[in-house]
């Protein structure tokens, strides 16, 4: 059997990448506009909000042409991986064909639901409960489509159940579970929901530039704005799971993860934050810019400059490479190949400290955005038990997730990381930090209760800064020169103390701002057109990154199909350049995001543009 | 040598100023600048928006093609990590060089001296910590002796902590180091004797004749013999392979930037001997890069442009390209030895016990490198430094400046090789600052200073000492 075979003279590798891609990111769109439509339809039930219920029903119409799209592509991709690659799929059938036909099964199911959820929308107004059980059921179908692909994706990176020889010894579920597996799917499913957040933001954008009435804009303002807001909640615990992805990466195969962040590929990641970086930069920037439609809103214009400094200058650190070519003449001057600040900008530590302090920045935003136009608090003494009963339980449940850890970095045993007792010290200090933050959330939870929910949370933002930037940010450098295998816990603890931030903080605001009486009501369509740009910037970005991503985590394998078991012995078993990759994935962007607008554009054709005249007003209230 | 990012700094700034374009216009629109449209106004908007739109989101994906045109050019020029780096056959420590900043991945966890800035590992060279490895290995091996109650030369600790990491690590650092005669590094026990060859190296002699490898790695490197042998899966045809190298507006169109027996432009190397020098799979491995990573040297999407039998076609011309070294032996012997002549090799190299020691031993570099690595080494001494030869730069209390490489070090003082040839001797408290020099200490006039004839007949003379 031949090894390879070429696509009527193309590079065979190039048309598996091209069509696998494009795949991947059909399948991303119709595994994340389901939990979209979802989500939205429930907080319509639950506010009582027909504008919500109408953009689930919309996009959800967009599924099926998507759907079928993205099936296509997945027969293309199978046929061009066999055609193409027929060693290597011989190899992969013999090893997934029990979940091949597991996964044709779940196709049908899943198609048969989602006819069902979309066909079934005004049968069943008035059971919406079931309704809502039904695209629930659509989303189990498609989550369990992705695990399974992801499996066989994730098995070529991290492969079980293979001998010394390179035999297969294990089984088809065992090959599934492979160590990579649960952290890529956490990763691809939160990118999903992002995704398709942004997608239904440009989508908006697109319609709003094109509106004729001040109906139409506000209603695809106000559509914009939802998506970038469920795009934004997603993309704030994504590098969390990216991290999570790359650490169990690199935990079970130090080479692939040396050559992921130390090789090859770290230039990869600083295109990823190039990119990554834009995303919350822009989105924060919609934020920004939307408040001019909210009466009393420039009251906090003036917090925006500082959070623009903070974010701008938290990417350029998270954009600085370690290592950069030098040439002897630069070396000479000075000293070494790294240079002697920034090249301590481009390690981990100081990247993890800067994302934190992106994401936290980006919660000020949405805060201040939440807050824009209410007035006249009414005190906790005078709300219900509801309030302080929030309250204490989102404290408590921060105040569990740090104790837990504790315990945790408590029982650790420092032989299982190669380090000796002595090196306890820095264990111990990361107790400290730890108990510290414990004891500021029970005085914020204190305050809290006591009226001052402003100090409370000024406090806890101020102490979630100091500690996750400035006191671990620096830690984590002298980590990883005195005790490097800890880096990993103090990642762990910074991630902590910001989910514990992001949970207290969000606490005490929604009780802070119960019942509080409005300045006005929500100006939905006027806004500056550079807005909905910046949607259409969200969208392309995101899907530029999910190009990258994907060019990083098949690169990771270098000449290997199957990481250390099956090589490509072909000539064309070389990981391209970014150059390369960069024009690749623009490809490969153009043609999705056109394939989505071709699909748009065939879903209208059935319903005109109803959705949009028919919308009402936007209430002032509406910030979901 | 031009600047790699020129090429991509225009098309940059016209994409960074079209997205800026874009930007303005959508505001001047947005704040009543610019008239609305009064004719048919629905279709007229919509068809604008698409325009717009479409042209908005084409900017950013062209400004996302630059950034990865600059990172290439970036991360891939000018370094040697790229396609321009010959592969050395054989065994020896300049191969283990190779090996250990390229396929071995050494270099992705560990430093030597300045080289290289990764902290995973335990710097391999001169450190805050301690002496290079070559010459710490003696008493690590004492101290893991110590543990084992048996005796441990350097060289067997060396083995050791490649054939099995795990088995004594040092302080701070976590057991993560793979097995790389293991997939998927998967190097050969010729290559894993090469590498520890370098690490000998640095600081220390290398001593083939004490390292022996356990049986394991070459038990591993048998199992995987048959999977792991490249063939190309066409034969080519070098006549056409020949018009495919010269046609200079074909898709490869080489001899644009490469010469073969006087035909072809300069920038790139001259690839007459390439045959000669290169196995078939190393100069796959050139075309696409020994990173593989192709088009950082090569111009972008080389091989993407190439369709495979062209491919294979031109890989079968670049294999007849074996030249026979033509030259006068005897003259090249004195220009070897001529101290005061204009190559003077011998001030600095030794050649059986003739010679200055500031420079490797000449028949130890003549036996692991290929003619093309000796000619570039004679004509750009700084691009290859090997190993132990470093540039030092010292700065003394009375203000001087010296340069040399560490012929020796005792516990009072330094010994300094210069260029000149001699010695110099600095007491080790006279020194204020020490640091490495990625130049080479030989100078890199040879190339005005030698005629064709001289270079040729050098040459000749060094292919005699193989």
């Amino acid at each position: 059997m031949s090894e390879v075979n070429t696509f009527f003279g193309l590079n065979p590798r190039n048309v598996v990448w091209f069509v696998a891609q494009l795949h991947l990111l059909f399948g991303a769109f119709v595994l994340g506009v389901p939990i979209f439509a979802v989500i939205v339809e429930f907080i319509g039930w639950r506010t009582a909000d027909a504008r919500y219920d109408r953009l689930a029903r919309e996009f959800t119409k967009l599924l099926a042409a998507a759907f079928a799209t993205t099936a296509a592509l997945g027969g293309l991709l199978s046929f061009t991986l066999f055609g193409l690659y027929p060693a290597f799929s011989a190899h992969f059938v013999r090893i997934f064909a029990p979940s091949m036909y597991f996964y044709a099964g779940l196709f049908f199911v899943e198609t048969a639901l989602l006819y069902l959820y979309y066909n079934s929308w005004d049968r069943l107004q008035d059971r919406k409960w079931v309704h809502l059980t039904l695209g629930v059921l659509l989303n189990v179908a498609g989550t369990a489509i992705v695990f399974i692909a992801n499996g066989w994706a994730s098995y070529m990176m991290t492969p079980t159940g293979v001998d010394a020889s390179g035999a297969f010894t294990g089984t088809t579920a065992g090959a599934i579970a492979n160590p990579l597996w649960m952290p890529l799917n956490l990763h691809r499913i939160i990118g999903n929901v992002s995704f398709g957040g942004f997608v239904v933001g440009a989508y908006a954008a697109v319609r709003f530039l094109a509106a004729r009435t001040p109906d139409e804009r506000a209603h695809y303002d106000w559509m914009g704005y939802v998506g970038n807001f469920v795009g934004l909640a997603a993309l704030i615990p994504l590098p969390f799971a990216g991290y999570y992805l790359g650490r169990e990466l690199y935990t079970a195969s130090p080479v692939m993860g040396n050559n992921m962040m130390g090789g090859d590929f770290s230039w990869g990641f600083i295109l990823q934050a190039l990119l990554v970086g834009l995303l919350f930069i822009v989105a924060n920037y919609y934020l920004w810019a939307g408040m001019s439609r909210i009466p009393g809103a420039e009251r906090y214009q003036k917090y925006v400059k500082y959070l623009n400094v903070i974010l701008v200058a938290c990417v350029a650190v998270w954009l600085t490479p370690r290592n950069l070519p030098v040439t002897p003449e630069e070396q000479l001057a000075i000293g070494s190949q790294v240079h002697p600040l920034l090249g301590y900008l481009g390690l981990m530590a100081a990247k993890n400290a800067v994302i934190n302090f992106i994401i936290l920045a980006t919660f000020a935003s949405l805060l201040l955005y939440r807050r824009a136009n209410k007035t006249d608090l009414i005190p906790i003494s005078r709300q219900g038990r509801a309030s302080r009963v929030t309250l204490i339980a989102a404290g408590s449940l921060a105040l569990l997730l740090l104790g837990w850890y504790v315990a945790v970095l408590l029982r650790l045993d420092l032989q299982t990381l190669n380090l000796t007792p002595e090196k306890g010290i820095y264990v111990r200090i990361l107790v400290l930090v730890l108990g510290l933050t414990m004891l500021a959330a029970v005085v914020t939870m204190a305050l809290a209760l006591r009226g001052r929910g402003h100090l409370a949370q000024a406090i806890y933002f101020v102490v979630t800064a100091v500690a996750c930037v400035g006191v671990l940010g620096v830690y984590g450098f002298v980590v990883m020169t005195a005790a490097n295998p800890l880096l990993r816990q103090v990642a762990v603890v910074q991630w902590l103390i910001l989910m514990t931030a992001l949970l207290l903080l969000t606490a005490i605001d929604v009780v802070l701002f119960r019942g509080a009486r409005s300045l006005g009501a929500i100006r939905w369509g006027e806004v500056a057109l550079s807005t909905q740009y910046a949607l259409i910037a969200l969208c392309v970005d995101i899907v530029l990154t999910m190009g990258l991503m994907g060019y990083v985590r098949s690169g990771l394998r270098e000449d290997w199909h199957i990481y250390g078991v099956l090589r490509d012995t072909s000539q064309w078993a070389f990981t391209p350049s970014y150059s390369t990759m960069a024009r690749m994935v623009g490809g490969i962007t153009l043609t999705f995001l056109a394939a989505v607008a071709f699909l748009f554009w065939l879903a209208s054709l059935g319903g005109g543009h109803r959705g949009a005249t028919d919308a009402s007003r936007p209430s002032a209230e509406g910030v979901p | 040598m031009t600047n790699p990012v020129d090429p991509y700094l225009l098309p940059g700034l016209l994409g960074l100023l079209g997205v800026a374009l874009v930007l303005i216009a959508a505001h001047r629109w947005d704040v009543g600048e610019w008239p609305q449209p009064v004719v048919d106004p629905d279709a007229t908007a919509r068809r604008r928006t698409w325009i717009k739109v479409s042209l908005f989101a084409l900017v950013l994906v062209a400004t996302f093609v630059w950034a990865g045109d600059v990172v290439t050019a970036s991360s891939g020029g000018g370094t040697g990590a790229g396609g321009g780096a010959a592969l050395s056959p054989g065994v020896g420590a300049a191969a283990g060089e190779q090996i250990f900043w390229g396929a071995g991945k050494c270099a992705t966890c560990h430093s030597v001296g300045t080289r290289g800035g990764k902290i995973r590992g335990p710097n391999l060279g001169i450190s805050p910590v301690g002496d290079p490895i070559g010459l710490r290995a003696a008493a690590l091996a004492a101290q893991r002796a110590a543990t084992l109650g048996r005796p441990m030369t350097a060289a067997e600790y060396l083995v050791e902590s490649i054939a099995d990491p795990s088995a004594s690590l040092s302080q701070g650092y976590k057991d993560e180091m793979p097995k790389p005669y293991l997939p998927p590094i998967s190097l050969t026990p010729d290559q894993i004797t090469s590498v520890i060859l370098y690490l000998q190296s640095l600081g220390g002699t290398p001593d083939p004749a004490a390292i022996h490898l356990p049986p394991e790695i070459t038990q591993a490197a048998q199992s995987r013999v048959t999977v792991d042998t490249w063939k190309p899966y066409l034969v080519g045809d070098s006549a056409r392979g020949h018009e495919i190298f010269f046609d200079a507006r074909g898709p490869s169109a080489c001899a644009r930037c490469h010469r073969v027996g006087g035909r072809g432009a300069g920038a790139g190397s001259d690839l007459g001997a390439i045959g000669a020098t290169h196995t078939p799979r190393s100069i796959v491995e050139l075309l696409v890069g020994p990173t593989r990573r192709h088009d950082s040297l090569l111009p972008g999407g080389f091989v993407a442009r190439i369709n495979v039998k062209d491919f294979h076609d031109l890989l079968a011309f670049l294999e007849t390209l074996r030249p026979y070294v033509a030259g006068d032996t005897a003259r090249g012997r004195a220009l070897f030895f001529d101290e005061t002549g204009r190559a003077a090799c011998a001030k600095c190299h030794r050649l059986g016990n003739r010679g200055g020691d500031a420079g490797p031993e000449i028949t130890a570099v003549v036996a692991i490198r290929t003619s093309t690595f000796l000619l570039e080494a004679i004509l750009k001494p700084s691009k290859h430094i090997a190993s132990g030869y470093q540039t030092v730069q010292i700065r003394t209390n009375d203000n001087r400046t010296l340069q040399g490489v560490v012929v020796r070090e005792t516990p009072d003082s330094v010994w300094l090789g210069t260029s000149d040839g001699g010695h110099v001797t600095v007491p080790l408290r006279a020194i204020v600052q020490r640091r490495a020099v990625d130049a080479s200490l030989m100078p890199d006039t040879l190339a005005k200073m030698l005629s064709a004839k001289d270079l040729g007949d050098l040459m000749a003379f060094l292919e005699t000492l193989r």
